[in-house]
């Protein structure tokens, strides 16, 4: 008889463990996903407003005409693109093309006094200023996600029920110092 | 990590909860061996105390709005910032974006208040906006975006509520020891020398308890300010910013008129000029840290 209500005690104690970190992995999994969507919001408004800044660099640069046909390609690859980590990867070198957007517009001082390209410079640093702040947000909860993965116990709970890890977005760093403009 | 001190400060906030519940129930207690009317007078007492504190907290926002002659953001300047408030909402997670109201006041000061985050709101002075660079600036936000995030509004309701009632039943106790001495001829009690003790417990907590109250509300006032501090440098990720933006603002001579004392621990700084000048070690009857200590915190995150 006791030895029922212990077998009958410990089952239910699994059930709850199981229920809660269940539960709380895929609360964790839910925030990671929503951060992430904040950052796509703000991926996808820096494409779009990049065409627009092109056009007005177009009129007066004639011979930049790669770098605008390369940003057009990331823009497409990006809404095509399925997983985020296509995505991030996309983004990455987007930011390295946009720097040699920048560069291009130092070179031709006249843009400096076209107060449509200054409206759109501002709309896009600030832009840029949102991709940062939530990217920050997005790999906390990325890093609290795959922690929980990780740790005993609840990594069992993950590999049972499949919670696959989630990659941090790493700000491509390196790469930015090292980009290299040759007009 | 940043939030090794959050984590320390959550507690002591709950410690400080835990004691003041404490302290009411000792004190109701008392009163309940002691009296035999007493605790009606401290039931109806204790309700009211706990609705108007209710609706004072629940209305916040609109009633703090109201007082300190608030107005949405309108201009240029000031859209600009609420932009800034977007972006560290981005950082924080946080889906609903405070509203955001400016006071046309010289005075370097803003607050944060409303019941929830949903219901929050974000203000700052007029003053504030032309005196700090944009990482100040940022500082300052993030620093109430915090108490935000911290449900700093609702703790110090509770806190308020808890100390509140401490005052109320220590006065009701006043109350009934002097009709007790007055009819004390007709003391109920059998036992004196168990009568006596209760005395003397009583007129401790009495004088005792309501002093205790408020300087463990205002230890908590204190505390949420360093997290508030600490979650301004966990989201700009720049202790600079929200550093330089207090050393301006207590350097500030320039007093917020028409704001009532209740909203102070609510703001990035004392309101009094004379309070914010303090130097050293807070005092216990400070709403805030003085500017040192959180200098000196910022400085020591980790």
């Amino acid at each position: 008889m006791n030895i029922w209500l212990i077998i009958v005690g410990i089952v239910v104690l699994l059930i709850l463990f199981v229920v809660g970190t269940y539960n709380s992995l895929v609360t964790k999994r839910r925030v990671v996903n929503k951060a992430w969507s904040d950052i796509d919001v703000q991926l996808m408004r820096r494409f779009d407003l990049i065409p627009n800044l092109v056009e007005t660099i177009k009129g007066i640069t004639k011979h930049e005409e790669s770098v605008f046909t390369q940003i057009a390609k990331y823009r497409s690859a990006y809404k095509e693109a399925g997983s985020v980590e296509e995505k991030q990867k996309i983004a990455n070198d987007m930011a390295k093309t946009m720097i040699q957007v920048n560069a291009v517009a130092e070179n031709y001082p006249e843009l400096k006094a076209n107060k449509n390209f200054l409206q759109l410079q501002d709309e896009l640093a600030n832009t840029e200023n949102k991709i940062a702040y939530s990217r920050q947000y997005y790999n906390e909860s990325v890093t609290m996600y795959n922690m929980a993965i990780e740790t005993i116990p609840s990594n069992i709970i993950a590999s049972l029920f499949n919670f696959k890890e989630a990659t941090v977005f790493q700000a491509d760093e390196k790469a930015r110092e090292n980009v290299s403009v040759k007009f | 990590m940043f939030y090794q001190n959050v984590k320390k400060n959550k507690i002591i906030t709950g410690i400080i909860i835990v004691i003041f519940m404490l302290i009411v129930y000792a004190m109701s207690y008392v009163v309940l061996l002691a009296f035999d009317n007493g605790e009606f007078a401290i039931i109806y007492a204790t309700i009211i105390a706990m609705a108007t504190t209710f609706v004072g907290y629940w209305f916040s926002d609109k009633i703090v709005l109201a007082t300190v002659n608030a107005r949405p953001a309108n201009t240029e300047e000031e859209k600009h910032v609420h932009d800034m408030l977007e972006t560290l909402c981005l950082a924080a997670g946080l889906s609903d974006i405070p509203k955001f109201y400016v006071i046309d006041s010289s005075a370097l000061n803003a607050f944060a208040t409303g019941r929830d985050k949903k219901h929050a709101i974000i203000c700052v002075t007029t003053g504030i906006l032309k005196k700090l660079t944009y990482s100040e600036m940022e500082g300052v936000l993030a620093h109430e975006l915090t108490h935000i995030l911290n449900n700093d509004m609702a703790v110090t309701a509770v806190i308020s509520v808890l100390a509140g009632s401490i005052v109320i039943i220590s006065d009701v106790v006043r109350r009934s020891l002097v009709y007790k001495e007055d009819n004390s001829g007709n003391s109920k009690y059998k036992n004196k020398g168990a009568s006596f003790i209760i005395f003397l417990l009583s007129i401790v907590l009495l004088l005792i308890a309501p002093l205790i109250a408020k300087m463990l509300q205002l230890f908590a006032s204190r505390t949420r300010e360093y997290m508030a501090d600490a979650g301004a440098v966990a989201l700009t990720r720049n202790p600079e910013g929200i550093s330089n933006a207090l050393i301006k603002i207590h350097n500030s001579p320039n007093e917020l008129q028409y704001a009532s004392m209740s909203i102070e621990a609510q703001c990035i700084a004392e309101l009094k000029a004379k309070d914010r000048e303090r130097t050293g070690k807070s005092s216990f009857w400070s709403t805030h840290p003085t500017l040192e200590e959180r200098l000196d915190a910022i400085k020591n995150l980790k």
